[in-house]
């Protein structure tokens, strides 16, 4: 994916292209919808329907969509939290991911970690910093003793950005929203893990702490060389924070480029609408020129043929189309989308095809 | 805008909350004004008063805890001297109010139509019919498809762009002066925000709503007002038109603020983060609140609150800052590195 020219500023560490991390293919998550007296399964939200990525050593992979388009579901189902999953394969630094159990899974574990969206409900209110941020040291014997293990607890809390000797007794609540960001981001670097799936981890705070949280994540990721799997619906953040982005829309990744060419040349006309969506902080900036209209569609019944036709403000007759396959275009290195009328952009090279619908 | 005078003016509005550990001051001090058909943004961290402000020009606090002092003055006239007569009509017909959270705002058990046409039928004195008609019109105008089989659907068979679409119809039913939307786009996606906003900036425009905006959100603010209000530890901050503010702010919490948006048109190695958290407001610093986490902190910053004062050049719309500091001479010290949430 690298090669292209390089850009002229250098924002982020540049990943290390040559080892992959996770590699997943056409991961499928349908969750069925039941009814009646004996819980028949009547029809599938079929939540991811076909996802293709890796992520490599030290990178950042931003998965962005609207409400409803699959992203959470996919960080969710490769940290095995939704098994099982209704098809596809997923492997972990070379590993089967989906098909290891008991212990291997346990120490899989270890190495993938995530950082959840609200730091007040996914912490124990009961619990002191030091065994929120400990406990997955001693359940997997890292360290033996409390001594050492309060030693590691404070260097932890020293990384980010914790008082070490104040704050190790302390119980969540005494804290704000962007400090407790911070416990839950120690407890997920605890134990030294390759993978973090960040999910919406900055959204539900404000905007002066937003940019310390975001900050934090991106110099522990430059001490540390994990890759981190960012989840999030902020564009204007995804595009800060990740080398690489996904742009989803119902269940499906519709368009894949690195971080600075999806923004300059977005080339699905989805993607087009969601970055015109984003308000500006420039009281000069046009507003929402190419604004999308309508809602995501009902993902229990999605319109036929192309699922972004109602909305696209390209969509022509053949886009509605029963089953037809979505070809999937290169466009530039690394840079791939999909769509029915992909021919039309200049350079576009068909790869291949997502199944029809 | 008109020159007979501000429809809202609060002067020195004061709201503290009585509580077993001492007074809160939410809001300590606000001086604001909105003319007609102007609209005003007012932002700012969570619990910095932007709420608190209007929930008490609405009078919608209880009062105890609540404790108002100062004055918010509707058309000149004081809303805290007005009996629940003048309140009615004041709530609803003059100046109607938007909450961020469509779904907690709308009745469950009650129909959209009978929640659309109760207000009408109130303020206006429409009967069944004609009430019936005016909120399926109102449904057509936010956008709902097919309004007049939508009227008999409940609030839970709407989507949430959709509820809020019904919200702001319900708002708008009864031709108010004044709209506060507080956060209202807040809990939906950049797309249904894009629509909602628009909507309401439509809206406004035809009718010459007056438009007070609630929002920690920049980029909102800066596509939609004529003018912004940063609000700090309960207490107006800076002030000025829009251009004026992102493009020359004064106060260094709004210069702040604005480093720590990423901007999709600027490449940036590293976001400037404001340090430190917002104060507790049973515990604010002394004299400017803001000199905690403030790079430009001099030492007469922690013994007077500094008051509004106009920055702006002679004979340019004002722009008022609360700083002891003028920034544009003055330079920053550096900021501590990592600086704890």
């Amino acid at each position: 994916m690298s090669g292209g020219a390089a850009p002229a500023v250098v924002r982020r560490k540049a990943a290390d292209t040559s080892r992959v991390v996770l590699s997943v293919k056409d991961l499928k998550k349908w969750f069925p919808i039941r009814k009646g007296l004996f819980s028949k399964v009547v029809a599938h939200v079929k939540a991811v329907d076909g996802v293709t990525f890796d992520i490599h050593a030290g990178e950042t992979l931003g998965f962005v969509g609207e409400s409803g388009c699959g992203k959470t579901t996919v960080g969710r189902a490769i940290l095995r939290l939704l098994d099982p999953v209704t098809g596809g394969s997923a492997s972990f630094q070379g590993q089967d991911l989906l098909a290891v159990g008991g212990d291997e899974l346990r120490q899989l574990r270890r190495k993938m970690q995530i950082i959840f969206q609200d730091p007040y409900s996914s912490l124990n209110p009961r619990m002191t910093v030091e065994s929120i941020v400990g406990e997955a040291l001693t359940v997997h014997g890292i360290v033996r003793t409390t001594k050492e293990r309060r030693e590691r607890v404070q260097e932890l809390l020293k990384k980010v950005g914790l008082d070490p000797v104040r704050h190790i007794a302390r119980y969540p609540h005494e804290f704000s929203g962007g400090q407790r960001q911070r416990i839950g981001i120690a407890r997920a670097i605890a134990l030294e893990p390759d993978l973090i799936v960040c999910d919406e981890a900055v959204s539900a705070l404000d905007v002066s702490i937003q940019a310390q949280i975001i900050n934090l994540l991106q110099q522990l990721q430059e001490e540390m060389g994990m890759s981190y799997l960012f989840i999030a619906h902020g564009l204007n953040v995804v595009e800060h924070i990740s080398h690489r982005v996904a742009v989803m829309y119902l269940g499906r990744i519709v368009e894949i480029a690195p971080s600075d060419r999806l923004y300059d040349h977005p080339s699905h006309p989805y993607t087009q609408a969601l970055l015109s969506a984003i308000p500006e902080t420039d009281p000069d900036a046009p507003m929402n020129p190419e604004q999308l209209q309508g809602e995501v569609p009902n993902p229990i019944n999605p319109p036929a043929g192309c699922r972004f036709h109602p909305r696209c403000r390209f969509a022509e007759a053949r886009c509605k189309a029963k089953d037809q396959p979505i070809p999937v275009w290169r466009i530039a290195p690394g840079h791939e989308m999909a769509c029915i009328l992909g021919e039309k952009i200049p350079g576009a090279e068909r790869i291949g095809e997502q199944p029809g619908f | 805008m008109s020159s007979n005078g501000p429809l809202l003016d609060l002067r020195g509005l004061r709201t503290h909350f009585r509580t077993d550990r001492g007074p809160v001051r939410s809001v300590d001090g606000v001086d604001l004004s909105v003319a007609p058909g102007e609209s005003v943004g007012v932002v700012g961290e969570s619990g910095s008063g932007k709420s608190v402000t209007m929930l008490s020009v609405m009078r919608l606090l209880p009062s105890p805890p609540a404790m108002h002092q100062g004055q918010a003055l509707w058309k000149g006239e004081d809303v805290f001297g007005w009996g629940a007569r003048r309140l009615r009509s004041f709530r609803g017909r003059e100046v109607a109010m938007i909450f961020q959270d469509p779904m907690t705002s709308l009745n469950p058990y009650l129909k959209i139509g009978v929640q659309l046409t109760e207000a009408v039928q109130l303020h206006l004195g429409l009967d069944h019919a004609k009430a019936r008609d005016r909120a399926a019109e109102m449904l057509r105008r936010v956008g709902i498809p097919v309004p007049e089989s939508r009227l008999d659907d409940y609030p839970h068979q709407y989507s949430g762009g959709m509820r809020q679409r019904v919200m702001i119809a319900m708002a708008l039913s009864c031709e108010p002066q004044l709209l506060i939307a507080d956060e209202p786009t807040t809990a939906l996606d950049v797309t249904i925000q894009a629509q909602i906003l628009e909507l309401i900036d439509a809206q406004r425009r035809a009718s010459g709503t007056g438009l007070v905006l609630i929002t920690h959100s920049l980029g909102v603010v800066a596509g939609m007002c004529d003018r912004v209000v940063v609000m700090y530890a309960g207490r107006v901050v800076e002030e000025g038109r829009t251009e004026d503010l992102f493009g020359d702010p004064r106060m260094p919490y709004t210069v702040g603020l604005l480093r720590s948006v990423p901007r999709l048109d600027v490449v940036t190695e590293r976001l400037v983060p404001v340090p430190g958290t917002p104060p507790d407001p049973q515990r604010l610093p002394s004299g400017c609140p803001f000199r905690v986490r403030c790079p430009w902190a001099e030492a007469r910053c922690a013994e007077t609150r500094p008051e509004l004062r106009d920055v702006a050049a002679p004979g340019a719309a004002p722009h008022r800052i609360a700083c002891h500091v003028d920034i544009t001479k003055a330079a920053p010290r550096e900021p501590a590195s990592g600086g704890a949430a």
